[in-house]
């Protein structure tokens, strides 16, 4: 896909080159890719049960062939952009919380800016808010992220936007946890006090 | 000023990956995303060396040498940062090379007149107007040393957005070697020397993810802060009156 360039295009163009027709190509030739690839996609299944059958009687050519199309399929994917087609939220304040209590419909939180420096806050957030994915993982001492923001909605319009979402992250081990005391010690004996 | 379309985060780490490992299956075993993020996964390809699927909001691309995580919702940059490292926790055994924090925007701009001046300023065409017909700017990328302890660079590169028309991409490539240096280059002849460049060999261990991590966890937000620094200085750029 990326070998394909566009040449001899003649857009006319001053500050930022001949970009629309060869923007075209490029898009189109990703496009191609993946139409090829979703569409291989679907044989994909079939053509491996007969190539399997095939290279069980000897063919090692078809196994090559084989090989370079699921390489191709590769390739395809790779090139693919998935970047959705909305404007981007532009996100103003972003905070880590840590849960302090947790009640039957809501839970208590202590938020530290992300953003800013200022001093931690404390919040109260109704369990409507949360991912139904991240229900299990509300517990004293979790850990998630708020941010607040806005999308763009056209004509100077603004739809403001927020997200709770809880970390997900593997459990320290205890070679970790000796780790960070250790550095933490050395931090602490850096330090001179007035 | 032009508008925001696109904005998009990715962290790429080079190294020696198992790619059949990846799957939207393992990363729910190891507690990374949720049962329903991991049901309505799509895999794009999940074939020997190459793993590439989307859950939701973030993508995972694997190669042999290669780990790329990404996502283009702005509201998960932070669990983007923490699947990266729960996945270099869990596979602490990896061999690493180098890790990338990059930021992607696409601007839209409202006619082409700003565009153009913005392609003017960034490569003025005296130079070679004498030489081309009607010369435009494609790519424009520019290297700076880093400002910490550790090794790599930081590129930043301008482009026509081939997603929207009228369209900047601007791309902030925080580069780090994973090893730390003593200093960083104070001249550009000391920037150019090879062991200082992006070429210099960084062979990959699994011993350099503690210093993945610490960037990870120490460093991240300030590297798209410093995206964002780059992006409004450019996007505010003025000719001369």
């Amino acid at each position: 896909v990326r070998q394909i360039h566009a040449t001899n295009v003649g857009a006319v163009a001053t500050g930022f080159g001949p970009d629309p027709l060869s923007s075209v190509w490029e898009t189109e030739s990703t496009s191609l890719a993946v139409a090829y690839f979703n569409e291989f996609s679907d044989r994909n299944s079939r053509l491996h049960t007969f190539v399997e059958q095939t290279v069980s009687t000897g063919s090692d050519r078809l196994q090559d062939i084989h090989d370079a199309r699921i390489n191709s399929i590769a390739q395809a994917a790779l090139n693919r952009d998935t970047t959705p087609d909305v404007s981007a939220a532009v996100i103003k304040d972003r905070w880590e919380g840590v849960v302090e209590q947790v009640a039957k419909d809501h839970f208590v939180a202590r938020l530290i800016s992300l953003t800013e420096d200022a001093p931690p806050i404390i919040a109260e957030f109704d369990r409507e808010v949360l991912n139904p994915d991240d229900e299990e993982l509300l517990l004293v001492g979790s850990r998630f992220y708020v941010n607040a923001g806005y999308v763009p909605t056209g004509s100077n319009r603004r739809r403001k936007v927020s997200a709770v979402r809880f970390r997900r992250l593997p459990p320290w081990r205890a070679e970790e946890l000796q780790a960070a005391m250790s550095r933490a010690r050395k931090r602490l004996d850096a330090l001179e006090f007035e | 000023l032009p508008q925001l379309e696109i904005d998009s985060v990715s962290l790429i780490l080079r190294g020696n990956f198992n790619p059949a490992i990846f799957s939207p299956g393992w990363l729910l075993a190891q507690g990374l995303i949720g049962p329903r993020e991991a049901n309505d996964a799509k895999p794009e390809a999940i074939v020997p060396h190459v793993s590439v699927f989307t859950v939701g909001w973030l993508r995972c691309q694997v190669t042999d040498d290669l780990l790329e995580l990404s996502t283009a919702d702005t509201q998960e940059v932070e669990r983007l940062r923490d699947i990266a490292t729960g996945i270099l926790r869990t596979l602490d055994q990896t061999p690493v090379s180098f890790l990338g924090i990059n930021r992607q925007v696409h601007y839209r701009f409202e006619d082409e007149r700003p565009w153009h001046l913005l392609g003017d300023l960034l490569v003025p065409k005296e130079h070679w107007e004498p030489h081309l017909r009607l010369p435009g700017t494609r790519s424009v990328a520019v290297q700076g040393v880093r400002e910490d302890k550790y090794a790599g660079r930081v590129m930043v590169t301008v482009e026509p957005s081939v997603r929207v028309h009228p369209g900047l991409f601007i791309q902030y490539n925080d580069h780090f070697a994973l090893q730390t240096v003593e200093s960083q280059p104070t001249t550009r002849e000391d920037f150019g020397l090879p062991e200082r460049n992006e070429v210099a060999e960084v062979e990959p261990s699994f011993t350099r993810i503690p210093l993945a991590l610490e960037i990870l966890t120490d460093h991240y937000f300030d590297s798209l802060s410093r995206a964002s620094e780059v992006i409004s200085h450019l996007l505010n750029l003025e000719g001369p009156k």
